[in-house]
């Protein structure tokens, strides 16, 4: 059984839509509203007030209306609210053959429509506003997103794996940079391998610290123009020679449980230019060596053991 | 969402009272997570397609344009992707900087991943709109277990992303209907966005617009026929004239973000692009097509009709070829009644997103090739229909044990394209449905990876087949290959010991050829020694041949097709051939 709240504001809300239906055609008047408006005000006023009363003045509305109700809408929205009302007040008012301009235009109707239907909601207890800390937290959210994106901690330089020498003569020595590289895989062709440093006759030193659980034989494979060597704990592993040819060499180690010294040197006189170090340490083919297995020696270039 | 909403089609088409929305929407929003997290998984296996590099060289150069202050023009002119708005490649090129280290391809596959994941919930809120909650939901499944939608989602940067803003449209649009003859702002809004990303990937997103205006004046003109006033209709007209140009502008502006030529002259140029695109004729090709090896341009109407009776899920077919016919009847029956309306416009819609642009295609006689990629987008209100069809039949059944039956049919079918999806993974794109006898009854009769896709299993069966085989020499040897794709599209998935024959020094010749099915790759090198073969569902996908014991003349590009010269048999002395026909 329907109680008279609800039954009152069932009425609200059937008035409503037919005010609804006549605001959003545009062949309609806009002042043809009014009659189906005041009446869902007036159902809505007998679902709210105590005792079902409507009030002598419904144009009051922040006289009549629960203070529950008012804050849900918000102060600015009940002021609008209450300020077009008396216009269709009057309107519904107005005998049929007098003629009177209309206080309101096709927006304004709308809009108090529009918050008219919101209000009948959240008297029926349905679209609870939204809490305002919602909003607040989705920018916050967003703009920690988009601060992520531009810092990208996950993309920091210094914590990739290998540490890369390069320097400006071809035989590791003369005026050097250092940067640290996620692996060792890089076609340069006949490009320069940094801002500002030759595209010929340089060379680089990469060093990194290899993390072995267990006792563990493992193939080594270097793929380059020019040549290049793979050194393990100072051990020469792999020897590639090459000279304005690419090509692959590999080397086998047996290694221990523990940490180990990786140190690749690469030199490139002309031409073009690139380099691949890959290793296999389960039998499957060579692949670039995982950097959940490497960490970067932090002292300077140059030292004996970097991953003591 | 709201859970109290209605459907649209709720009138027009019977449909059943929902128990309870919000427990599909909960199974839906599941099912994307879940579809999610299988992109994560899974993007890292699909293939370089040989049209992605040329996108992400495109994304490059329009960032370049922005970046430089406009001074950069490179993208103004880059080979006939300026006559193609960029918005997905500048996405891509902004995903791939954020990506990074991660390489390029392999950023640009996620990128595609989790917009196609975009789409499928595009395509749950079309379905939703359309006829409800569980209408949304099957729609929602029945798009992931698409297996050729699933797998352009990765690698197609063109087709799959249009698809999925077009999608987005046409659900917007179908909000917008429910809406009439006053949408609200916001939904004007999203339509104008969704609508301008379509146009900004391929200019045939224009049909939208098209679509949009037919939508708006048929309403006005019904709305003018019900009251008999001419006022009225004028009413109708100017408040449909101010939809539609607020939603062109809107649509037009956001195109233009990602189109640095069309901004140099932003009215005539789109539509220049149009033109040019409409007349398209640079992939001049041969390719099987029903049991014959045809230029592309000798194909007839038949061509769209035979990809997608073939190359569609069978629940999808069958349930769109009765939603058509159904949703026709309803239209003709009781489409003009004046409370059905906005359903009426709503089915219209989704039928001409489906029929009109291959029907347009046909009239206009592209020249069309590669299945039916550049069709992609007619797959999510395909699907949509289907999914409504099904809910509208269910609807029909009276007894509680029929339905059951009717849902527990639809769900085997479903569960039985999982499977084969699993199956194909991640060659979903090769998918054939079994009017044709699955992938092994289309090979060689119908386009099947056209898109290399297979190439990266191939090439890492080789690598693994050259490291059991011959592991000394292995470490020691620079391996060339060959393989009818960019040879930077196929060096992704080896070492740098495996290059293309271009790379060698001296004569250009090849150790390994690696052959899909486009442009019968597969068959070059005639007399190579098979060592792999890429299979799916039967059929063969790539052969991986060892030209290494061939002369060199044989493993050049020019030899590809030349066969070895048969050996002369050896003479058998003193034996004559009369002698040994009588013999037997």
């Amino acid at each position: 059984m329907m109680s008279e709240t609800q039954g009152a504001l069932s009425v609200a809300e059937a008035a409503h839509r037919a005010a609804r239906a006549v605001t959003v055609d545009p062949s309609c008047e806009p002042r043809s509203a009014a009659h189906h408006l005041v009446g869902a005000w007036e159902a809505l006023a007998r679902a709210v007030c105590p005792g079902g009363h409507v009030p002598e003045d419904i144009s009051d509305v922040g006289g009549w209306l629960p203070a529950r109700l008012q804050a849900t809408l918000g102060p600015r929205a009940v002021t609008e609210l209450g300020r077009a009302l008396p216009a269709l007040v009057a309107e519904r008012a107005r005998p049929g053959w007098e003629s009177r301009a209309f206080a309101l235009s096709r927006g304004e109707v709308e809009a108090h429509t529009w918050r008219l239907g919101e209000l009948i909601a959240r008297a029926r207890g349905e679209g609870s506003p939204r809490p305002n800390w919602t909003g607040k937290a989705a920018l916050a959210a967003a703009a920690a997103v988009v601060l992520l994106i531009a810092v990208r901690p996950w993309y920091t330089l210094t914590l990739q794996p290998w540490r890369g020498t390069y320097y400006a003569r071809s035989d590791h020595s003369g005026k050097w940079q250092m940067r640290y590289d996620r692996e060792i895989d890089f076609d340069w062709g006949r490009d320069a391998p940094m801002p500002d440093w030759p595209a010929d006759n340089f060379s680089v030193r990469w060093d990194s610290c290899l993390h072995l659980d267990a006792p563990t034989r493992a193939v080594f494979q270097s793929i380059s123009d020019d040549g290049s060597r793979v050194y393990v704990d100072g051990d020469l592993i792999v020897r590639n020679r090459t000279k304005g040819k690419t090509q692959s060499r590999g080397g086998e180690a047996r290694l221990a449980a523990g940490v180990h010294h990786v140190r690749v040197d690469y030199s490139e006189h002309s031409g073009d230019a690139h380099v691949q170090v890959l290793a296999s340490f389960d039998d499957e083919p060579p692949r670039p060596i995982p950097a959940s297995m490497l960490h970067a020696p932090r002292g300077p270039a140059g030292e004996d053991d970097p991953c003591e | 969402m709201s859970h109290a909403s209605t459907s649209l089609l709720s009138r027009l088409l019977p449909s059943l009272p929902g128990p309870s929305a919000r427990v599909y929407d909960r199974v839906a929003w599941a099912w994307c997570a879940g579809a999610l997290i299988t992109v994560l998984c899974t993007f890292r296996h699909y293939g370089v397609t040989w049209d992605e590099a040329w996108h992400l060289e495109y994304g490059r150069r329009i960032s370049k344009w922005y970046t430089s202050g406009f001074s950069d023009t490179d993208a103004l002119t880059y080979r006939i992707n300026y006559l193609y708005g960029g918005g997905y490649d500048l996405l891509g090129a902004i995903f791939r900087a954020i990506a990074l280290p991660m390489e390029r391809f392999t950023a640009i596959h996620l990128l595609g991943g989790l917009v196609g994941v975009l789409g499928l919930v595009g395509t749950w809120k079309l379905g939703r709109a359309l006829a409800g909650p569980r209408a949304g939901l099957l729609a929602l499944v029945m798009l992931t277990l698409h297996p050729v939608w699933w797998g352009h989602m990765f690698n197609n940067p063109k087709d799959s992303p249009f698809a999925v803003a077009y999608a987005w449209s046409l659900y917007f649009m179908v909000a917008a209907i429910a809406e009439l003859p006053r949408p609200s702002r916001a939904t004007l809004a999203k339509l104008a966005a969704a609508i301008g990303l379509a146009l900004s990937v391929r200019i045939a997103g224009l049909i939208l617009l098209c679509f949009l205006a037919l939508v708006l004046a048929l309403f006005a003109a019904h709305a003018g026929w019900l009251r008999r006033s001419w006022a009225a209709l004028a009413a109708h007209v100017r408040r449909a004239l101010t939809i539609g140009a607020g939603v062109t502008a809107g649509a037009w502006a956001v195109m233009l973000i990602g189109w640095p030529w069309a901004q140099l002259d932003p009215l005539t140029r789109p539509f220049v692009a149009l033109r040019r695109m409409s007349s398209f004729d640079a992939h001049q090709r041969k390719m099987p097509f029903a049991d014959e090896y045809l230029w592309n341009y000798e194909i007839g109407w038949e061509y769209l009709p035979h990809y997608f009776g073939f190359q569609t899920p069978e629940l999808v077919l069958i349930m769109l070829a009765i939603g058509t016919a159904w949703g026709v009847a309803a239209l003709l029956r009781r489409g003009g009644r004046a409370e059905l309306v906005r359903p009426a416009l709503a089915l219209l819609l989704v039928g001409m997103a489906i029929f009109v642009p291959p029907i347009y295609a046909v009239y206009k006689g592209s020249p069309l090739y590669d299945g039916y990629r550049h069709f992609l987008f007619v797959v999510p209100p395909m699907v949509a229909l289907a999914a409504v069809t099904i809910e509208a039949l269910v609807g029909r059944l009276r007894r509680r044990w029929a339905r059951g039956i009717a849902w527990a049919v639809t769900m085997a079918l479903l569960v039985d394209l999982l499977v084969q999806m699993v199956h194909l993974h991640p060659q979903e794109v090769v998918y054939f449905n079994r009017f044709i006898g699955g992938v092994a009854g289309a090979i060689g009769r119908y386009d099947t990876d056209y898109y290399g896709n297979t190439n990266p299993e191939a090439m890492k069966a080789l690598q693994a087949h050259l490291w059991r085989t011959e592991r000394a020499t292995y470490l020691d040897s620079v391996y060339y290959y060959t393989g009818c794709l960019s040879g930077k599209a196929m060096r992704l998935h080896v070492p740098g010991n495996f290059r293309t024959f271009k790379q060698r020094q001296g004569e250009q010749y090849s150790d390994f050829s690696v052959g899909y099915l486009r442009d019968r790759c597969d068959r070059r090198f005639p007399d190579g020694r098979p060592i792999f073969e890429v299979v799916r569902d039967g059929g063969v996908l790539n052969v991986v041949k060892d030209l290494r014991a061939l002369p060199v003349p044989y493993r050049t590009e020019k030899g590809a097709r030349k066969k070895l010269p048969a050996p002369r048999p050896a003479k058998e002395p003193g034996v004559p051939a009369a002698d040994k026909e009588a013999s037997g």
